[in-house]
C-alpha cells in the first residue's frame, strides 16, 4: 500500500481500478534504420499520419454534437497541421536521407519547429503555436507507436481516470458514469480539471506531480477527494474501511437529493433561503434541475473561450446562454462575463505577465480588449429575452471599473436598440467580491451595482496572501480568519444597507459546517456546485435564524480560525451528525 | 499558368492559428503550387506551419503567387480569404 498526498479538488471518495491516460511520455532514441528497411517504414508512417486523421475527423464529429454543432477549432488546426504536406516531405526526407527511423524523424522535425518559434521571443501567439504544435507531435508518436488513442467515450467500465492533466477537449468527450474519480500530476484547487469534477460531483485529487508514474493502469485506486489522498493498492483492512466511508455517503447522498428536490431552502424558523448552483459547462445544466437549484447564481463561461479557440462568436455565445435560460425558465440565471487571465488566454499586444493572478486578467483583459466584452454582452442580451437574466462581473478593484463597464453596457444595448434589435429592459449588473480593494470600499461601488456575489476563493487567497495550491502556505489559506469573516461581514452588511442582495459563490458557502456561521451573518444567497445543494438544505433547515446569529455573535469572539473551525465543526455534529 | 496578387492583412489578431489553417486548407484544394511571399521570403501556402512562422501581423503586405492550371482561381481565393479579414476584425 502507498499513498500519496496531492491537493483537494473535489470532495467524495472513489475507490476503483486505474485507468492511465494519455500518460505516454515519449522518450524517442537516435535510431537508424537499414536501408531495406526505408521504404516500408515510409509506408508505416504515411499508414499511422492517416491513422491519426480518422481519429481527429471522429473526435471532431463527437465533441460538435456534444457541444451543440458549435465548430471545434482546436482541433481542426490540429487535424490541418498533421496534414501539413511540408512537414510531412521534411519527415520522410529524414527517413530516405538520413534513415532516421520514422519517430526519430517526427521528433527532429517538430523540434526544429520549435526552436524557431523559441526565436521570436516571449509570446502569448508563440506560446499557442508551441502547444497545438507539441499535441500535433504526441499525436503523430501515439499513432505511430501503435498506441490508439485511447478515449474516454470508449470507457467499457467505471474507472479511477489517472492522467497528466485534463484539457477541456478531453473533459468535453467524458462519460461521467463511467468516471469514479480523479487524480492529475498538475493542476491546483481553481484548474479546469478541479472545476470540471467538482461541478461533476466526481471525487478528485489534483496536484500529485507523478502519480502516473507512481501507479501502473489496473491498479486499485482509492481517492480520498476530500483529504487529497490517494493510496495505491490498499491493504484489505484499509479498503473495507474506506468502502464503508464510501457506503455511507452515498446513502446519505441519496435520501437527501431525494428529500429536497422539490423543497425549497429555508431555515428552522421557515426564513426562505435562495440555494443556487455554480456551473462550468452547458452539460452541466442538466444537474442544476437535477438538484433542485433555485436557479444558477453562477455561470461560468471560461469554457466556451476555450473551446472556440478563444474567439466564441456572438451567435455560438448566445445559442449557449438561451439554452440555460430556457431550461431555468423563471429561475434566475446569473452569467459571468470572461473570468480567463493573459497567461490562460492568448491576446494580442499583452505580453506575458510575471504574476497572472495579480495581472491582466478577467474584467481587466476585457477592459483592454472591450471587443471581447462586448461581443459577450450582445449574446447575453440576445439571449436574455423571456428569462431571469443578470450579468455578473469578475475581478472588479475599483469603483471606476464598474461604471466603465456599466457605460460599455449601455452603448450595446443603444446600439442595439438603433439596430431594432429586440433587448430586455434593464438586466441587473453585479460584480463579484473577490479583491479585498472592492471589498472594502463596497459602500463606494454599492450604488452603481444591482447585486453582489462573494467569491470567497479569490478574496480568501488575495487577503490572506496566499496561493493555496502551495503547499508550504496553504495552512494559511483559512476561509474562517477573523479577518476574512470581518470583511464578508461588512460586504453583507453593506448589501442590506443598500437594498442590494449579496450571496456567496465560493467553495465556502458549500461547506456544511459554515453554512449557519454565514446564515448568521446575514446571508440568505448561497451559490454552491449543484451536488451539494442537498446538503446545504439540509443544513439550513436544522437551524434557525437567532440560533445562527448566536453561533456568529460567539465566533465574532475567537481569535484564530483553528478554534472558530472546531467550534463550527461542533455545532454542526449536535444537529446534522451524518454531515461531519 | 502563373498568377499573383498583394493583399494586406487586416484583422487584429494577424494571421494566428486559425486563419493560418484556413489559408493552407484552403490551398490544398488547388492543384498549383501556392507562395505566400513576405519581404521576399516565400513559404508553401499548403503548409499552416511555414505560414504560422511569417509572423504576418495587422497591415503586413504579402504576395499571394500561384503556378499551375488553376492558378488564377487559387490565387483569387486565396487572396480574398486574407482580404476579407478571415472573418474576424
Amino acid at each position: 500500500m502507498e499513498l500519496r498526498k496531492g491537493i483537494p479538488a473535489s470532495p467524495g471518495y472513489a475507490i476503483g481500478e486505474a485507468f492511465l491516460y494519455d500518460v505516454e511520455e515519449f522518450r524517442i532514441p537516435r535510431k537508424f534504420i537499414a536501408p531495406h528497411e526505408v521504404e516500408p517504414e515510409v509506408r508505416r508512417t504515411q499508414g499511422a499520419f492517416e491513422n491519426a486523421r480518422r481519429d481527429y475527423d471522429e473526435q471532431i464529429s463527437v465533441l460538435s454534437k456534444r457541444v451543440g454543432g458549435a465548430v471545434t477549432q482546436i482541433l481542426q488546426s490540429h487535424l490541418s497541421m498533421l496534414g501539413d504536406p511540408v512537414m510531412q516531405e521534411e519527415i520522410f526526407k529524414l527517413i530516405r536521407d538520413s534513415r532516421y527511423s520514422p519517430e526519430y524523424s517526427v521528433s527532429t522535425v517538430v523540434r526544429k519547429k520549435l526552436k524557431l518559434i523559441e526565436s521570436w521571443g516571449e509570446s502569448a501567439f508563440g506560446k499557442r503555436v508551441e502547444q497545438d504544435l507539441l499535441e500535433v507531435e504526441r499525436t503523430m508518436l501515439r499513432s505511430l507507436l501503435g498506441h490508439q488513442r485511447e478515449g474516454l467515450k470508449d470507457l467499457t467500465h467505471p474507472v479511477v481516470l489517472v492522467a497528466h492533466d485534463l484539457t477541456p477537449g478531453q473533459t468535453a468527450t467524458f462519460d461521467k458514469s463511467k468516471i469514479l474519480g480523479i487524480v492529475t500530476d498538475k493542476g491546483g484547487k481553481t484548474s479546469h480539471t478541479s472545476l470540471v469534477a467538482a461541478s461533476l460531483g466526481i471525487p478528485a485529487v489534483v496536484g500529485l506531480r507523478k502519480i502516473t508514474k507512481d501507479l501502473t493502469g489496473g491498479d486499485l485506486v482509492v481517492v480520498d477527494g476530500g483529504a487529497g489522498t490517494v493510496l495505491i493498492n490498499p491493504d484489505p483492512a484499509t479498503l473495507q474501511r474506506y468502502q464503508a466511508k464510501q457506503s455511507n455517503v452515498r446513502r446519505v447522498d441519496e435520501q437527501l437529493t431525494l428529500k429536497y428536490r422539490d423543497m425549497p431552502g429555508r431555515t428552522r424558523d421557515g426564513v426562505a433561503i435562495s440555494v443556487l448552483a455554480n456551473i462550468d459547462l452547458a452539460g452541466d445544466l442538466p444537474l442544476v434541475l437535477e438538484y433542485g437549484a433555485d436557479g444558477i447564481g453562477l455561470f461560468r463561461t471560461e469554457f466556451l473561450y476555450l473551446n472556440h479557440n478563444f474567439a466564441p462568436s456572438e451567435k455560438e455565445q448566445a445559442e449557449v446562454y438561451r439554452s440555460a435560460v430556457r431550461q431555468l425558465g423563471t429561475r434566475p440565471v446569473t452569467i459571468r462575463t470572461l473570468d480567463l487571465g493573459a497567461d490562460k488566454m492568448p491576446v494580442d499586444g499583452i505580453p506575458s505577465q510575471a504574476n497572472p493572478f495579480l495581472g491582466v486578467r478577467a474584467i481587466r483583459l476585457c477592459l483592454e480588449r472591450v471587443d471581447l466584452l462586448q461581443i459577450q454582452l450582445r449574446a447575453i442580451l440576445q439571449a436574455a429575452g423571456g428569462g431571469r437574466v443578470g450579468i455578473m462581473i469578475p475581478m472588479i478593484s475599483t469603483r471606476e471599473e464598474v461604471i466603465q463597464v456599466r457605460e460599455i453596457l449601455d452603448e450595446v444595448v443603444r446600439q442595439m436598440k438603433e439596430a431594432q434589435e429586440p433587448v430586455p429592459e434593464r438586466l441587473p449588473l453585479g460584480i463579484m467580491v473577490e479583491v479585498p480593494s472592492a471589498a472594502l470600499a463596497c459602500e463606494l461601488i454599492a450604488p452603481h451595482v444591482d447585486f453582489f456575489s462573494i467569491g470567497t476563493n479569490d478574496l480568501v487567497a488575495y487577503l490572506m496572501a496566499v496561493d493555496r495550491t502551495n503547499e508550504k502556505v496553504a495552512q494559511l489559506y483559512q476561509s474562517t480568519n477573523p479577518a476574512v469573516l470581518r470583511v464578508i461581514k461588512e460586504v453583507i452588511d453593506c448589501g442590506a444597507r443598500h437594498g442590494k442582495p449579496v450571496s456567496i459563490c465560493g467553495e465556502m458557502s458549500g461547506e456544511p459546517s459554515c453554512v449557519p456561521l454565514l446564515l448568521g451573518m446575514g446571508l440568505r444567497i448561497y451559490s454552491v456546485v449543484p451536488h451539494v445543494i442537498p446538503e446545504v438544505k439540509r443544513v439550513l433547515e436544522s437551524f434557525s435564524v437567532a440560533e445562527a446569529e448566536e453561533i456568529w455573535e460567539k465566533v465574532k469572539g475567537m481569535s484564530d480560525s483553528r478554534e472558530i473551525d472546531s467550534f463550527l465543526r461542533d455545532e454542526l455534529r449536535r444537529r446534522v451528525p451524518e454531515l461531519v | 499558368m502563373e498568377s499573383e496578387k498583394i493583399v494586406r492583412i487586416r484583422n487584429k489578431m494577424g494571421m494566428h492559428v486559425r486563419p493560418a489553417t484556413a489559408v493552407a486548407d484552403t490551398a490544398r484544394r488547388f492543384a498549383a503550387s501556392i507562395q505566400i511571399v513576405k519581404d521576399g521570403q516565400p513559404v508553401d501556402a499548403k503548409s499552416c506551419i511555414e505560414l504560422l512562422t511569417l509572423a504576418a501581423v495587422q497591415g503586413t503586405e504579402l504576395l499571394v503567387r500561384a503556378q499551375g492550371t488553376d492558378a488564377p482561381s487559387a490565387v483569387d481565393a486565396i487572396s480574398k480569404l486574407i482580404d476579407s479579414g478571415f472573418g474576424e476584425k
